[in-house]
């Protein structure tokens, strides 16, 4: 059957896209084991880093934690982000502005490279929680899922603490809290205690009672790790839920040039998808109308595309170039080798 | 930025300088160098120290790159104020010095100060470069007194009590030994020790800031004051009077804060998270226990019939 492109000349796409046998070979990847030699070295890389003396600035957009003193190569953009919103307005609305601007400006030249991959890839605090579903799986104890009203109740929480970790800062800076919840999403999170941790520095293991705020900001801090332990050995990314980054990522997503694209005619509705999707976001298997198919919880761990049977149902491109689809072919390769969800 | 006064405490008389609150107005974000005001004061004990004046001075500084500076020491009435200029990161060492010939002896007052541009901010490049972090040290001085940095010294170390205080003094570059040495804290707790072959002397930092829990304020400093004396045989004549033996006199100043042993514990960090570890998992577990309920047939008992 001829088809309407016969005989036209090949697009940049065309012309770009990798020759058959290195696409086929990138398809049919033991994915797995590709993700965590991948997670091994950035974990490495972000938690250790800094011990060369490498310097990839403040404005990473991932979990690479400020206070890791010794060992970060760089610095998560939130820790510099709420320091520099707790400025005095009068500053803030002022000259200091541009200094937000251009620190804004430099995370989003890092994020739009990986997209929410960063979560799914990159992100050392996800790393561990991918290491804890692991001890898990070898313990044979069942992991947990949400009910869909506990995932639609639960859902909104990141943009929640994204709101407070921006609120608070600014409230400071006017004035209105004490410097004591400087850096309020950072002394909440659990990357705060267990980053250094891996990083032999127990500092931040402390409750600080220097004053009503510390006190309740570090135990704040304490409670939130103690739940993410818990809460990571039986579900999945338990974290990534309500992280902030995630939220801040989203909003950003539409620009980036890591996509997760997904063509609904293709989609057999098998849901494989969606049982193996660490956040449990149904669209990925009952949307088949919108292509960018990326939701705000999604971390872009291509489970989905790596899980998928059907040829170019799911794939993720970059700049418009497809870098790994699902194929059938792909699919039976990694069941035989026990693709695990 | 420091509040730094230097004094000298037996001989009534002295020289110090400040570096005080004001000179927060002179740090701007993104206008130019950093510029420290520094004011001059005497006395024995930081919270005694006055104003002291010196009609045509300049304070001489020296950047850790080598470079040498002066700023003009303005007299406004009972007190003398310089403001300096620090451009780059790192650490400065400013001093001042007065001779004045009493009896036989010359007396040579060299107040100093340690000012430093520091950063808190975060994956800079100021992070990561050790000849920043070191003390400044001159090697033209005929004596001064330095305050010692650890190798784990960065631009925003602070002293904190209970810790260590090294002090060096040195001569034209070369230790001095058999100098005495004071310390004095916020509070008047002071101690003397006698520069070890290497010019050394360590001080412990003693604690004394003991407030209500309510007051505690974490970021309180306390102002201490170091200098160091040492008399030489060196003869000659100054402003036409003849002097037999020389004695120096380099005072410095500093500020310290309380300890996080104070403040912080491991204890109830750790328990928090184990316990509340402990809890959510006890809670999962139960709660799984509960819905995993056993089949309960219905059982007719026919001797009840």
């Amino acid at each position: 059957m001829k088809s309407s492109l016969d005989g036209m000349a090949p697009n940049w796409r065309q012309r770009l896209a990798l020759p058959r046998g290195i696409r086929d070979a990138i398809n049919g990847v033991d994915f797995n084991r590709f993700r965590f030699w991948l997670q091994i070295f950035f974990f490495v890389l972000l938690v250790y880093g800094g011990f060369t003396g490498l310097n990839l600035g403040n404005n990473l957009p991932t979990f690479s934690c400020g206070y890791n003193q010794n060992g970060r190569p760089g610095v998560c953009y939130l820790l510099p982000l709420q320091h520099q919103l707790a400025m005095p307005t009068k500053a803030l609305l002022g000259y200091a502005s541009l200094t937000i601007l251009s620190g804004l400006f430099i995370f989003f030249l890092w994020f739009i490279v990986l997209n929410k991959g960063w979560c799914g890839f990159v992100c050392p605090l996800g790393t561990v929680q991918d290491w804890i579903t692991d001890l898990r799986v070898n313990m044979g104890v069942r992991f947990t899922r949400y009910s869909q009203a506990s995932f639609e109740a639960l859902s909104w929480m990141k943009y929640v603490l994204l709101a407070l970790m921006i609120v608070i800062p600014l409230g400071i800076g006017a004035g209105y809290f004490s410097h004591d919840l400087g850096a309020p999403y950072c002394m909440i999170c659990p990357a705060r205690l267990i980053i250094p941790t891996l990083a032999l520095n127990f500092d931040q293991l402390v409750l600080d009672f220097s004053s009503p705020g510390k006190i309740v900001m570090t135990t704040l801090g304490a409670i939130t790790t103690g739940l993410f332990l818990a809460g990571s050995f039986v579900k999945k990314r338990f974290w990534c839920f309500f992280c902030p980054m995630s939220a801040f990522h989203y909003l950003l997503s539409k620009s980036a040039f890591f996509r997760l694209i997904k063509d609904g005619d293709k989609c057999t509705r098998c849901g494989d998808c969606y049982t193996v999707c660490d956040l449990q976001i149904k669209e990925i298997a009952d949307d088949v109308r919108n292509p960018q198919i990326m939701m705000d919880d999604c971390i872009v761990c291509l489970k989905c595309v790596a899980a998928c049977p059907e040829q170019g149902a799911l794939k993720a491109t970059f700049a418009g170039l497809t870098v790994f689809e699902s194929t059938e072919e792909g699919f039976i390769k990694r069941m035989e080798k026990g693709t695990r969800a | 930025m420091r509040s730094e006064r230097s004094a000298k405490g037996d001989r009534g008389g002295g020289m110090s300088e400040a570096n005080d609150a004001t000179a927060m107005s002179g740090m701007s974000f993104g206008r130019g160098p950093t510029v420290k005001t520094l004011a001059l004061r005497i006395g024995s004990e930081p919270l005694g120290a006055k104003d002291e004046t010196l009609p045509d001075s300049a304070i001489q500084i020296l950047a850790n790159d080598g470079v040498r500076s002066s700023a003009p020491l303005v007299n406004m009435g009972d007190a003398s104020r310089a403001k300096v200029e620090i451009p780059n990161y790192g650490f400065y060492n400013a001093s001042v010095t007065r001779k004045t010939v009493h009896g036989k002896f010359l007396d040579v007052q060299i107040a100093q100060a340690e000012l430093l541009k520091g950063a808190m901010a975060h994956g800079g490049h100021s992070e990561h470069d050790p000849k920043l972090f070191k003390a400044t040290m001159d090697d033209k001085a005929p004596f001064e007194l330095i305050r010692e940095h650890g190798p784990d010294e960065k631009l925003w170390t602070t002293i904190r009590s209970g810790e260590k205080a090294s002090f060096l003094v040195r001569s034209y570059g070369s230790p001095v030994a058999g100098a005495h040495v004071t310390l004095v804290s916020q509070e008047g707790w002071r101690k003397t020790l006698t520069t070890d072959a290497n010019g050394r002397a360590e001080f412990t930092v003693i604690r004394d800031y003991f407030p209500d829990w309510a007051d505690f304020n974490r970021r309180h400093s306390g102002v201490f004051l170091v200098w160091a004396e040492k008399e030489t045989p060196d003869a000659g004549v100054y402003d036409g009077h003849d002097y037999s033996a020389t004695r120096y006199q380099a005072s410095l100043s500093g500020r310290y804060y309380p300890s996080p042993a104070d403040y912080e514990s491991y204890g109830y960090g750790v328990g928090v998270v184990v316990f509340v570890t402990a809890f959510a998992g006890l809670s999962i577990w139960l709660f799984r226990q509960r819905r995993r309920k056993s089949f309960k047939e219905i059982v007719f008992n026919e001797k009840l019939a």
